[in-house]
């Protein structure tokens, strides 16, 4: 009997000794590890949230290299670069290392970290990306030896590996834009870096010089001159030199551009009595007509494969953008809305899965701004407004981009969807045209 | 009296025996519920998990009921005015002639204008800034329903999550579509989120990158209440984050 009594104590015992040692049970009808589910769905699509803090080491170049590595990310249309004096980390302790649980906490999605010095003459820049989820290990690491003069393009070559590795596109921070620079009346055609560094003078003749264009090599400059008194097309390399003609006929010899393959030359002559759209030779040959009407048809523009050509027309009242294939046959009216659409840039890329072809276009407020035309379906989208008057777009060679001018004074660049705008040229400046891929 | 029990001298085997006894029937005791809980523990978190069905209000303008078809009045008819011919001027050059074998579709139509960003509670800008789709000024930023439904705290949490929550545009609508991960949130009384863990990655970095982005920059969420507060105590609320 006590040997019952005792084994029940001691089973007694146990248990509650086991519940203890185990913890409580779960509670009824639900277990205790189990997860509560529900979905979030629809979100937004914005720009990737990219963190530059200032580079460890020189500081005069670390503000350079930081400026350039923020707007060229700005500008490619796909980062959106956060404000640094959001930043939590201490940049100074971590150089290039990266603590995720930091940039987490300021939104981060991936995080530059850099650090540039000098030597000899010669710059020394260390650059590593990071992705936030992915921890502390960069993603990215490349190092740079150039001379101090190239710090700009260090900083160009990282950036566009950065978009390299994200896209696996590559991106326009290496090209040029060409533009006439002056006062109305007496432009000479220069040369720019596209972020508007390094501006230098491409014509010398004291005449007005417009609409350059490149050809696809980058080596040299389709340009309209009035050297003569009249407008005249002429070539000049980029580097500068003596201009050589190319048509010089009566009447007008203007707007001319390279076919993608650089082998034609699309113009506007007025030989005839008006203005109508010719094929050249590179040599300025006459190869074929393809507008032969009573009314204007100008200022050409090649579509990427080059088999149609964009174009403006009045032939049904008013100056409105035309398509039509590279021999001029299916001539046909693209924009239906406005009353005044000139200056087609065909992008080089589809813009949001679709062709397009920028333009400028008058609007009720007698305003000029960029517009996007569909040249399947004809829609109409505006990129710029209440932003002053906005004319002569000009694609970057990958189509993420557009250069145009502005009577706010200078040059813009913007992205394609036009939500982001930069100037990179202050002054008076007309007829910008992007120049080809060139890998900085 | 005579006793009722006779007091035997110590046994020590009996007393060993009695030990060894009492341990292994508590160990075994202890064993099993131990293993019962870790069972329990270890059972993948979509065989206990318990889903909440709770949909927000879309975010937008009110719906233009003006292309709904009304009553108009007939129109009256227009007389013609009369011209008169006049004999052409021989000095003056050729007029030139409009073409009229295309007719001439509304020339006039303004061309666009920018698209009317709507505005919201958060400053961060995404597309669902602007799109027109007809909604309720009082909905959410991401909301897809026209009525709301589900948990109410749920929807808070939901909601203040759906409002932040945005992927980069570099991932295409296609790959997106794809794409699905799992966070788990703690959140304290005070409504502080504490921790979050991704439990379920989706493989693109891109996607995972924006819920860390997203949920390491929320510092406070409504506080905890109703039959989902232990969950969100326990760290063992965890939204599924998906496309559709």
């Amino acid at each position: 009997m006590r040997r019952m009594v005792f084994l029940g104590l001691y089973l007694g015992c146990g248990m509650l000794l086991a519940q203890v040692a185990v913890g409580p049970a779960p509670a009824q009808g639900q277990q205790a590890d189990e997860a509560v589910r529900f979905k979030i769905t629809n979100p937004g699509q914005a720009l990737y949230k990219m963190a530059i803090p200032t580079p460890a080491g020189d500081p005069q170049l670390a503000g350079l290299i930081q400026e350039v590595l923020t707007n060229d990310l700005l500008l490619s249309g796909l980062f959106r670069p956060l404000d640094p004096r959001s930043f939590l980390a201490d940049l100074q302790a971590d150089e290039l290392n990266m603590n995720p649980e930091v940039w987490k906490a300021v939104g981060a999605e991936g995080v530059i970290k850099s650090r540039v010095s000098q030597g000899g003459g010669e710059l020394l820049l260390d650059c590593r990306l990071y992705e936030v989820v992915k921890g502390g290990t960069s993603v990215l690491s490349r190092q740079y030896r150039l001379p101090l003069t190239e710090a700009r393009r260090a900083a160009h070559r990282f950036a566009a590996e950065v978009v390299k590795y994200f896209t696996g596109e590559d991106s326009f921070f290496g090209t040029q834009i060409a533009f006439g620079r002056g006062p109305s009346g007496k432009q000479e055609i220069a040369v720019m870096d596209w972020d508007g560094a390094g501006v230098r003078t491409v014509t010398t003749n004291g005449a007005h010089n417009m609409l350059p264009s490149w050809h696809p090599s980058g080596q040299h400059l389709l340009y309209t001159t009035f050297a003569r008194g009249t407008p005249d097309l002429f070539s000049v390399p980029v580097t500068g030199g003596r201009g050589k003609r190319i048509s010089t006929r009566p009447g007008l010899n203007t707007g001319g551009v390279w076919s993608p393959d650089g082998k034609k030359i699309a113009v506007t002559l007025s030989q005839d009595g008006n203005a109508e759209i010719y094929l050249l030779s590179p040599e300025g040959v006459v190869l074929s007509r393809l507008t032969n009407n009573p009314f204007n048809d100008l200022s050409p523009s090649w579509s990427p494969d080059g088999s149609q050509i964009a174009f403006v027309s009045d032939r049904y009242g008013t100056p409105q953008i035309w398509i039509m294939s590279a021999t001029g046959a299916g001539q046909t009216k693209i924009t239906r809305q406005g009353n005044y659409n000139q200056e087609p840039a065909w992008a080089p890329r589809p813009i949001g899965g679709q062709p397009a072809i920028a333009f400028s276009g008058r609007d009720e407020n007698l305003v000029y701004d960029i517009f996007l035309v569909n040249p399947l379906t004809q829609e109409i989208t505006r990129l710029t407004e209440n932003r002053g008057s906005n004319q002569h777009p000009s694609w970057a060679p990958n189509g993420r981009a557009l250069v145009y001018q502005s009577s706010r004074g200078g040059l813009f660049v913007a992205t394609a969807d036009g939500k982001t705008e930069r100037q990179v040229f202050k002054g008076r400046a007309s007829t910008p045209s992007w120049g080809p891929m060139v890998k900085p | 009296m005579e006793r009722l029990w006779h007091r035997r001298p110590v046994d020590r085997a009996s007393v060993v025996v009695g030990l060894l006894t009492v341990l292994v029937v508590n160990g075994a005791l202890v064993g099993g519920i131990w293993l019962s809980h870790r069972r329990s523990a270890t059972r993948p978190l979509r065989d206990t998990a318990t889903f909440v069905d709770a949909r927000l209000v879309r975010f937008g303008k009110p719906r233009d009921l003006s292309f709904l078809p009304h009553v108009q009045a007939t129109p009256r008819p227009i007389k013609q005015k009369t011209t008169l011919k006049l004999a052409r001027d021989p000095d003056q050059p050729p007029t030139k002639l409009p073409r009229t074998d295309e007719p001439d579709e509304a020339p006039d139509r303004p061309l666009p204008r920018l698209p009317e960003v709507l505005p919201n509670l958060r400053e961060e800008p995404d597309d669902r800034a602007t799109q027109e789709a007809a909604g309720d000024s009082s909905g959410v930023r991401g909301g897809t329903a026209t009525e709301a439904m589900g948990d109410p705290y749920i929807r808070q949490i939901m909601a203040a999550i759906t409002e932040r929550w945005s992927v980069p545009t570099m991932l295409s609508p296609g790959e997106l579509a794809k794409l699905q991960a799992v966070a788990c949130l703690k959140i304290d009384e005070d409504g502080r989120l504490v921790e979050f863990h991704i439990v379920e990655r989706s493989g693109n970095s891109l996607f995972d990158g924006s819920l860390v982005s997203t949920l390491g920059a929320i510092r406070e969420l409504p506080r905890p209440y109703g039959p989902f507060a232990g969950a969100a105590r326990r760290g063992k609320l965890c939204p599924v984050f998906t496309k559709q």
